[in-house]
């Protein structure tokens, strides 16, 4: 017998394109290995989309590579994750479920004493016995985990496999140290493997009393720290030879990703440039993706003095495939080293806008002016949506809301 | 009997030791808490002996007791008896309570002044004080009144307490019962290192049946049951300097140790694990390298099997799992849990290592939290650790040097982290260190070596108490402590009784159980 296990491919997840692109290709070779290799059936382990309602162009690819590795002869299983995941259960996973694309296994029924029962759904080509339980955003399925019936899972003879995303506090590697997690002993004992996701980071373990705990990362890193961790994501192909399982993880490289690291402290804004400008002339980004981050405090000018958009041209016409960077922790003096003994939180934003308060200039207000301001436009940015209230209208109370701060109302209406 | 009813008079004394002549009929206890008027106010005494008073000479009631005894007056009685014969008790002054301001009482009862017992009505002073800790209710000899004993936990915990008492006196059971009573608290982090298994409640009642341990308790054990944590460190958690006064290690060793540890630091590997598998290094002698591999698979049960992975066998050391658990555990009490640690699987040295691990990480953290100022928004955590010695004993910190618990012992009350040092030997801990704790929970003890110890370094004089500890039955216990007025005598409930009663209390708040949703879940 021979499956593969993928979880979080976060379909559509990255707002730039290239990188969606390059997700949406990363998925489309796993199943394209998948093919390949023949396996039994495929299982993802949650957040194979970004959101509950993916776009339809990264549905329509979703959808065909679904379709290519059904007509294959190859069932996928599926739980929701954290991200694809719905509270009102509006799911696009469902719709895709009816249409014959893959299973969901987290199915059940209530027993008596009000706990859950788990059903298996048989795998017909391989006689795997296959169930799960969703993920939901910080960790709330552990309520779940712990209204499980666990004697009828354990009951059930035959090769098992269990699905889940859900960090455990046992395995959860260092990095991962705040997120949301479960003990190992909530999750049902006695099966062969247990199929993981959420953690994006390749591990695998086995655990006495439970057998194989695997979770293969994601398809392709979810976020630009996770480019520069990662590299690249890949997922499992598991080969169950008697009563031995063997997992080999797949690498999917679509493109190779070099990071650049600079360190701007003490540096100026021209330092920095030809810094970059060196790093980048020997090294090789040809088709690569490149992640420039740039940190420390500039000794003198401002961050938006380095003239990165044409730093980054220089590397495309270099043949990079994309260049990204990250500057978050990119100050200059101005900036740093204030002091502060905090009271309150209040006082503290007090103290910080009237340190800063002299770099902006509006017209003819004074300083107490533009603090005041500054607070006020601060307390209206801080609202947050109200359970009832819809998008449209919550932007258009946070506009009023600011207008009426600025006290703009007429030069708006008149450029409105 | 009626408590009011007058049990004897004050016949003679000096301050500190009270004679009081006991009314026939009515029965007087050491311990008895006993209460004389004084002019507005009331005096507490406490009886710490009682001696036979009799108004006939001695060689007479011999001689009466033997005629009795030989047959030769089978009717012979006193005339007057209760006149005649009679009880003393001697008792000491403990509290001068005036409009509920108690104080040290610093002068004499009046002479010939009416004893009673003391009521409910008469201890008012013990309010409630805010984020208590309960212990239980106040004794007076043998019986309790209905007044309840609660001391302040924002004090008590960073002051440290020692429980000292001889096997079966109630240790764990008072350490259960002040665990359940504060539970609920978010005030206080609380880290039971927990050799016996015992306070989980794994296979009884226990702080797992706590209508807030869902919330509020953790529980890591090698066998973890459903819900609860399994007990993995990983082996990169550990750090030379956790093994400090708990592992001794020579010279050589020690230097061994270092060169791996920096050499690890720079290549980001494990310095144990490359001990385990015998990296050899510049400077460390194979020799040297042989021993720390045994101590290692002795203390931490690590070693290579013939496949040549590492193994440990106690499961409880790893060199893949449980990376964050440590920090976890720090994290929890940092956010006011109880974390019972289940050791009763491990050698004294490795539990302590854990521990050692755990309450470094509290108090380096707590330290930075003091040096930022963001100390006090913390809650105080407290370390229980049973047969306290092995820590804080004055010949293991002679031997192998200050180790984390001693340094909490010292200065943790400077940072909110404190001590429950439960122990038999209490003579064993250094003077400096006892001194230091500030309240002690004194169960019974037969021994006088242990008793003194205990009473040299109270809170309160306890110098005429030596004979009222020994004879301290099950669940009796006295508190000394700088947060209380006067030594409490205090009867521990027993911890199933003190579970049902709070659990029927809580009962009418409980919600009904709804049907759950099993939101996400395709429910038939």
């Amino acid at each position: 017998m021979k499956f593969a296990h993928m979880s979080d491919c976060h379909l559509g997840g990255w707002r730039d394109p290239t990188l969606q692109e390059i997700g949406l290709q990363c998925f489309e070779r796993a199943i394209d290995i998948c093919i390949k290799e023949e396996v039994g059936f495929i299982l993802i382990c949650g957040d194979l989309f970004d959101t509950s309602r993916p776009a339809i162009e990264v549905l329509e690819r979703a959808v065909t590579k679904f379709k290519e590795a059904k007509d294959a002869g190859i069932k996928s299983y599926v739980i929701e994750g954290s991200h694809d995941f719905s509270p009102t259960g509006k799911t696009m996973l469902r719709v895709l479920e009816k249409a014959g694309l893959f299973v969901r296994v987290a199915k059940g029924q209530h027993t008596e004493e009000g706990k859950l029962r788990l059903a298996f759904v048989t795998d017909e080509k391989t006689g795997a016995k296959i169930t799960g339980l969703i993920g939901r955003k910080g960790a709330l399925e552990r309520e779940i985990y712990q209204n499980l019936d666990n004697e009828s899972l354990q009951q059930e003879t035959g090769f098992k496999i269990f699905m889940l995303h859900t960090g455990l506090d046992e395995l959860k590697p260092d990095i991962f140290r705040q997120v949301e997690s479960m003990p190992i002993s909530l999750l049902p004992k006695g099966f062969d493997y247990y199929a993981g996701g959420h953690i994006h980071k390749q591990s695998e373990d086995n655990w006495e009393d439970y057998g194989k705990i695997v979770y293969p990362g994601p398809t392709f890193p979810a976020d630009f720290r996770e480019l520069e961790r990662l590299a690249s994501g890949g997922f499992y192909i598991v080969t169950k030879s008697g009563r031995k399982l063997e997992a080999e993880w797949k690498k999917l490289d679509i493109y190779s990703v070099l990071t650049l690291g600079i360190d701007a402290d003490g540096k100026t804004p021209k330092d920095v440039e030809g810094e970059i400008s060196r790093r980048f002339e020997t090294s090789d980004a040809k088709g690569k993706i490149v992640l420039l981050r740039v940190e420390g405090t500039l000794a003198s000018g401002r961050p938006s003095d380095i003239d990165f958009r044409g730093l980054i041209s220089l590397l495309t016409e270099k043949g990079a495939q994309l260049v990204k960077k990250r500057t978050s922790k990119l100050s200059t003096k101005e900036f740093e080293e204030i002091k502060v003994s905090p009271t309150s939180r209040g006082d503290l934003e007090d103290r910080l806008i009237r340190e800063h308060i002299g770099q902006c200039k509006l017209g003819p207000l004074t300083s107490d002016e533009l603090v005041g301001l500054t607070k006020s436009l601060l307390k209206a940015l801080a609202e947050g949506k109200t359970l009832d209230e819809t998008n449209k209208n919550y932007n258009e109370r946070m506009m009023n809301s600011i207008i009426s701060v600025l006290g703009i109302k007429d030069e708006w209406e008149k450029t409105a | 009997m009626n408590e009011m009813e007058i049990v004897g008079s004050i016949i003679a004394g000096k301050h500190g030791s009270i004679l009081i002549r006991q009314k026939s009929g009515v029965e007087v206890e050491l311990g008895d808490l006993l209460l004389v008027k004084q002019k507005n106010a009331s005096l507490l005494l406490q009886v710490y002996d009682v001696v036979f008073g009799s108004q006939i000479p001695e060689k007479h009631l011999e001689m009466i007791s033997g005629m009795k005894l030989e047959g030769y007056g089978a009717d012979l009685d006193f005339m007057d008896p209760a006149l005649r014969n009679y009880v003393l008790a001697q008792v000491k002054a403990v509290a001068r309570v005036e409009a509920n301001n108690v104080r040290i009482p610093k002068t004499l009862p009046p002479f010939m002044g009416n004893v009673r017992h003391v009521t409910k009505d008469d201890l008012t002073f013990l309010a409630k004080p805010p984020h208590p800790v309960y212990l239980g209710k106040v004794r007076s000899g043998s019986k309790a009144l209905d007044v309840d004993v609660n001391l302040s936990g924002l004090h008590v915990f960073k002051h440290h307490i020692v429980v000292p008492a001889t096997t079966g006196r109630g240790k764990s059971n008072l350490v259960k019962v002040i665990l359940w009573s504060i539970l609920d608290e978010d005030d206080f982090g609380v880290l039971v290192l927990d050799p016996h298994d015992e306070y989980y409640g794994r296979h009884g009642k226990g702080l797992k049946d706590h209508p807030e341990s869902g919330r509020g308790l953790l529980y890591y054990s090698s066998t973890p049951p459903s819900g609860a944590n399994t007990l993995v460190v990983n082996l990169r958690s550990i750090m030379p300097w956790h093994f400090q006064g708990i592992v001794y290690f020579s010279d050589a060793q020690g230097d061994a140790i270092r060169l791996h540890y920096n050499r690890a630091l720079e290549r980001n590997e494990s310095w144990i694990e490359n001990i385990v598998r015998g990296v050899e290094l510049e400077g460390v002698g194979l020799r040297t390298l042989q021993v720390l591999r045994r101590k290692f698979d002795t203390v931490l049960g690590v070693y290579l099997d013939d496949e040549g992975n590492l193994q440990c066998r106690n499961r409880i050391f790893s060199a893949s799992a449980g990376t964050t658990t440590t920090r976890d555990i720090a994290d929890s009490l940092e956010a006011g849990k109880t974390v019972i640690v289940d050791t009763s699987r491990l050698l004294d040295q490795a539990e302590l290592l854990i521990g050692s691990i755990v309450v470094g990480e509290v108090f380096h953290r707590y330290q930075r939290y003091k040096s930022t100022g963001m100390l006090d928004e913390k809650p105080v955590v407290s370390i229980v650790i049973e047969e306290a010695p092995r820590v804080l004993g004055a010949d293991v910190l002679a031997s192998s040097g200050e180790n984390i618990y001693s340094t909490v012992a010292r200065e943790g009350r400077k940072f909110k982290v404190g001590l429950v040092a439960i122990t038999q030997l209490t003579s064993l801990i250094p003077r400096p260190i006892l001194a230091n704790m500030n309240t002690k929970i004194i169960l019974g003890n037969e021994m006088a070596l242990e008793r003194k110890a205990i009473i040299d370094s109270a809170a309160q004089d306890l110098s005429d108490d030596s004979r009222t500890i020994a004879s301290l039955d099950i669940g009796e216990a006295i508190v000394s402590s700088n947060f209380t007025k006067f030594a409490v005598p205090v009867q521990i409930p027993l911890f199933e009784e003190y579970v049902k009663t709070y659990l029927e209390d809580a009962r009418g708040a409980t919600r009904q159980e709804v049907r759950r949703s099993f939101q996400g879940v395709d429910v038939e």
